[in-house]
């Protein structure tokens, strides 16, 4: 079935991989025969700033810049920068943040405060019940890299969030996306975060 | 299936490009044989995408040294007949205009297309340059596609025009066109094969002749006239017409995309839309036909009133009395770009209706609180930035002469260092255009001020233009201190190779134009290349330059930390001895290196090792002895 629209919002400090996560599940829809548009800034990428990228797709699509609460899927890769997107949420959005802090120079130099991680999933839960945190990072560092946080966070959040796209697709995607010698790495990374996405299930089940 | 082969794909074939990418193959379709440009957000991609493909298309591609070089070199291949691109962000399009000017009055023979991408927000450019003012200036026709499929189409529909009116074409794009990446359909590539060939014709191409330039103004003036007739005809315009519509909007660019979500979500079936491909020159009796035909029109356009501010002066020669609404009217901000929450309120204004959601209180205040408890994450210095090195250099030698950098004026310049400008390092004190630092510190120095000028600019910015004011400062024997921060590389944009690099674009090794032989040429006497790794005897040499009077120089060289990374040329990381750390966080506040932590818990440094470069500069400043290499 075409869906009209999916909106996903991957928030991140640059060199994350956050532009490439958007870009896998990107060429996926595409490959799912979707319309799609990711907007993204570039420039800031590999620098350590902050950096969103929308990826949207579905029949009607045109703006590459999803709309103020109109995320169905946030995956935050950094918990501050997880909370700089809270304006796209609304209350059927599923969250997915990563808890491995990532402090910026103005926490490091003690001029500001890094938010309290509680009062950040606090302030989520205010709005939506799919919240789900996870240590990512931790689970890349165990499989070999921290590079791979950001697929192992996909494997999650498209097991939680159903993302309308086909597995196929999103396996594929990685394998023409990623760099052949890390292709491995990355699908055992997925299968990883979709193995946490099933525990985060039936431990809520329970 | 990397970029190359996408680029070569075939026509039906549908891949996701992003927008810049997708104007590398509209370059490709078009047959164009020759591509230069300057690297800047948002363009930078058409030249690096080309390049991949330069050898399966015979495509010659090049960075050039600066953006005025690179349109001479396209204007050149095309007055031979052959079609060229020329690429650039806005601010270079200011630079290459003397060029642009004359080359107005000439025009081209090949097809010739200068892209110019503007930045609405600003995301990463010195000012909302809207650049569809030059066509005022030059007569010059202007396109705007909408997203990146019709960046792609729309290219070659460019080429067509300017081979047909003689005309260099400005392609403007801006960040959310370059930058979005979408699913194009690849369409046929053309080929072209011409017996390149420059003919003579004096009273066309040389300048020196007034009657020469009085009939070229002429040629220019009727030949747009003869273009404004024929963009009255799709597909330089889009019209969606609905019956009965009281109300229409005039749009073009980006815009379009968000009135047409906003209109098929929200079924606004009433809105006629005339949507203008071609800005410059504008279909006149297209225009003044939608106006009459609609009670109220609004224009929907990011940056300037410019489709606003033409239209309305149509209404007063045509005395047409339809409403036109805009930015003068408040419905549409000139600063900062679009999305589709300002698009939707301007029509909920323009139309009386309620499309958007309203964000409850609730979510309102929970928004506010995220706002505050937020710290901002601005772009630091890379763990390992020679910069780094460079300006706590220059910050060391200042205190040593119990001076401030708030009394030592220090004139920044464009590239990675200008984020010198943010806390811990507060440094530049100016950021305005390519090479300006030194011309700048000039000026102090012929003001009278007693203050020590200071310029600091990247290799690849004194390439572009930093030699010619360091000339002026040589002729002129006056007295500033410029630091060169060369490393190697167009760092911001993307690590593009520039002539010191040894590199081309397409990988080629060539000559390294070496900054020190060119600075020494030019007559600088005082001429220092130190290690801005090496803190001791880099403060040392700048400490000395200070004191010294007249133009002095010194090239703090190291490559970029990125690139070197790439390469494994990093060093083994640094760690922090906690039983040593005392937790006075100098390191922190002299690098302002990401790659520091503070942990709170037992109020001490820890070092990122995955991130940690080995550039050392930490552990030199630790008063402790704390910090030292794995």
């Amino acid at each position: 079935m075409m869906i009209n629209e999916y909106n996903v919002l991957i928030s991140g400090v640059g060199g994350q991989g956050g532009l490439t996560l958007s870009r896998i599940i990107g060429f996926a829809a595409v490959r799912d025969g979707y319309k799609l548009r990711i907007g993204e800034t570039l420039g800031m990428s590999q620098r350590g700033g902050s950096v969103i990228s929308y990826v949207r797709f579905g029949k009607s699509v045109y703006s590459p810049i999803i709309p103020s609460n109109g995320a169905d899927l946030l995956i935050g890769l950094e918990p501050m920068e997880a909370l700089r997107a809270i304006k796209y949420i609304n209350e059927e959005t599923v969250v997915i943040i990563n808890e491995r802090k990532i402090p910026p120079v103005v926490v490091n130099l003690g001029k500001r405060e890094y938010p309290d991680i509680n009062e950040i999933i606090d302030l989520f839960r205010n709005v939506t019940n799919k919240v789900y945190v996870h240590d990512f990072s931790t689970e890349a560092e165990k499989l070999g890299s921290i590079r791979v946080t950001n697929v192992i966070s996909l494997g999650t959040a498209y097991h939680l969030a159903k993302i309308p796209l086909s597995e196929e697709s999103i396996i594929d995607s990685i394998r023409s996306i990623v760099p052949e010698k890390y292709i491995d790495m990355n699908l055992l990374a997925y299968k990883k975060g979709k193995e946490i996405g099933e525990k985060i299930i039936s431990s809520s089940q329970q | 299936m990397d970029l190359r082969e996408i680029l070569l794909g075939k026509p039906g074939e549908k891949y996701a490009m992003m927008g810049n990418e997708a104007i590398a193959r509209g370059a490709i379709e078009s047959g164009v044989k020759l591509a230069t440009g300057y690297p800047g957000t948002p363009t930078s991609e058409v030249i690096d995408s080309l390049a991949l493909v330069a050898r399966d298309m015979g495509m010659n591609v090049e960075w050039s040294v600066n953006e005025k070089v690179a349109f001479e070199i396209a204007l050149g291949a095309a007055f031979a007949g052959i079609r060229a691109l020329v690429t650039m962000k806005a601010p270079g399009i200011n630079v290459a205009l003397d060029p642009i000017m004359s080359a107005a009055y000439s025009g081209t023979v090949g097809g010739l297309v200068i892209l110019v991408g503007d930045d609405p927000h600003p995301h990463t450019t010195q000012t909302e340059q809207d650049s569809r003012w030059l066509s005022q200036m030059t007569y010059l026709p202007v396109v705007e596609p909408s997203d990146p499929q019709e960046a792609k189409d729309f290219l070659k529909m460019a080429y067509e025009l300017s081979e047909q009116f003689s005309l260099p074409v400005i392609f403007r794009t801006t960040t959310r066109i370059n930058h979005t990446t979408a699913d194009v359909e690849l369409g046929e590539i053309i080929e072209i094969n011409r017996d390149p060939y420059f003919r003579r014709d004096p009273l066309r191409y040389v300048r020196a002749s007034m009657t020469g330039n009085r009939q070229r103004h002429m040629w220019l003036i009727e030949t747009v006239g003869e273009l404004r007739d024929h963009v009255e005809r799709p597909p330089f315009y889009s019209l969606i017409s609905r019956k009965n519509s009281k109300y229409g909007i005039i749009t073009s660019g980006v815009s379009y995309v968000y009135l047409t979500e906003l209109i098929e979500k929200h079924q606004l079936d009433s809105l006629s839309i005339l949507k203008l491909n071609v800005t410059n020159p504008l279909p006149r009796r297209t225009i003044t036909d939608f106006l009459r035909r609609h009670e109220k029109v609004l224009i929907v356009e990011e940056l300037d009133p410019y489709l606003e501010t033409k239209i309305k002066k149509m209404t007063y020669e045509e005395n047409i009395d339809t409403k036109i609404l805009g930015k003068e009217e408040g419905f549409l901000p000139r600063v900062d770009e679009f999305n589709l929450d300002v698009v939707g309120r301007a029509l909920e204004r323009f139309l009386g209706i309620s499309i958007l959601k309203q964000p409850n209180n609730k979510l309102r205040t929970i928004i506010e609180k995220a706002n505050s408890i937020n710290p901002p994450r601005t772009p630091p210095m890379c763990p390992g930035c020679p910069h780094i090195g460079s300006y706590m250099a220059l910050k060391t030698a200042i205190r040593k002469l119990k001076l401030s950098t708030d009394e030592i004026a220090i004139f920044g310049d464009i590239g990675c260092y200008a984020l010198s400008f943010q806390p811990p390092w507060q440094m530049i004190w100016t950021e305005h255009a390519m090479g300006s630092s030194i011309g700048m510190a000039i000026g102090l120095d012929y003001s009278g001020s007693s203050q020590i000028a200071v310029a600091t600019i990247g290799d690849s910015t004194f390439f572009h233009m930093g030699i010619q004011p360091l000339i002026d400062a040589v002729q002129h024997k006056r007295n500033i201190l410029v630091l060169i921060l060369d490393n190697g590389t167009i760092a911001m944009t993307g690590h593009q190779p520039h002539p010191g690099s040894g590199i081309t674009v397409t990988g080629k090794k060539t000559v390294k134009v070496d900054l020190e032989y060119i600075v020494r040429a030019i007559g600088v006497n005082y001429v220092r290349v130190v290690d801005p790794y090496d803190l001791q005897e880099a403060t040392e040499a700048v400490v000395k330059a200070l004191k010294m009077d007249g133009v002095r120089v010194i090239i703090l060289r190291r490559l970029c930390a990125i690139v070197a990374r790439r390469m494994g040329l990093q060093g083994l990381p640094y760690y922090v001895i906690p039983d040593k750390c005392v937790g006075c966080k100098l390191c922190i506040i002299r690098t302002g290196c990401p790659a520091l932590i503070w942990i709170e818990e037992n109020k001490k440094v820890k070092i990122d090792e995955p991130y940690c470069f080995g550039c050392g500069l930490c552990a030199e400043v630790c008063p402790k002895d704390a910090i030292v290499r794995r």
